[in-house]
């Protein structure tokens, strides 16, 4: 088992019992089932504001069919917690590694707060402009916040809400076309 | 969590479980308040999610 951090990531949070399930993976279906030994490797680095992990095992592969299922299973779990998590500011793939074995790839915001492990992702609705300003504004001087998008009406806020999956959103309630409690509510 | 220059519909939105509900204007510091209260309220919801994963 090797583990190699970057210096630069040893303060970023990682989701808890995010990884566990993908090294547990790697023992049950990469390595036990076809081996007597084997090597997994779990790699950190920071690439901007990114976080990238990956888990590497010199088992048999992610190809082998009665093993993908299982592993599927596993990683749509992990998969799921991510999108609820990060929304669409993160990636996990599975692949073949070289020269053998299975890689699962794992990308998330960089982030060292102690308490949230995920900053607070926020959309900005309001049909005023002035508005979107001032809270874009407060919202920009807290450095756990990142705005994900403002709408100026509810219809727009209803598609955001829906592709950004945001952790909160502001929003007016006197809009055109759907005020915020359709927008809340949708 | 709701910002609006109108106090009428604090009802509804209570109606609908808003984390917060900030009259126009509204001060900085206030707006503060909104963010810390909203923090808290998924930092409960992340320990109650962890905590119904491990059963």
């Amino acid at each position: 088992m090797t583990i190699q951090v970057d210096e630069g990531t040893r303060s970023a949070c990682v989701p808890v019992l995010l990884l566990q399930p993908l090294v547990e993976n790697a023992i049950r279906h990469g390595l036990a089932e076809h081996l007597s030994a084997g090597r997994i490797e779990v790699v950190a680095s920071r690439q901007d504001s990114r976080l990238l992990i990956t888990v590497t095992d010199d088992g048999l592969g992610p190809a082998t069919p009665a093993a993908s299922g299982r592993q599927q299973v596993g990683l749509g779990n992990t998969r799921a917690r991510l999108e609820a998590l990060c929304g669409s500011h993160q990636r996990l793939d599975l692949a073949h590694a070289a020269p053998r074995g299975a890689r699962v790839s794992l990308e998330i915001p960089f982030r060292t707060s102690a308490g949230r492990a995920m900053s607070l992702r926020v959309l900005i609705v309001d049909d005023e402009a002035v508005a979107r300003r001032r809270i874009r504004r407060l919202l920009a001087a807290d450095p756990d916040v990142t705005i994900v998008g403002d709408c100026a009406d509810g219809a727009s806020a209803v598609r955001a809400i829906a592709a950004e999956r945001p952790d909160l959103a502001s929003l007016d309630v006197q809009m055109p076309e759907l005020d915020g409690f359709g927008g809340g509510g949708r | 969590m709701f910002v609006t220059a109108f106090d009428r519909y604090a009802l509804r939105a209570f109606d609908v479980h808003a984390i917060d509900y900030l009259l126009k204007p509204f001060t900085g510091d206030r707006f503060r308040t909104a963010l810390a209260r909203v923090r808290e309220r998924l930092d409960r919801r992340e320990t109650t999610d962890i905590a119904g994963a491990r059963r």
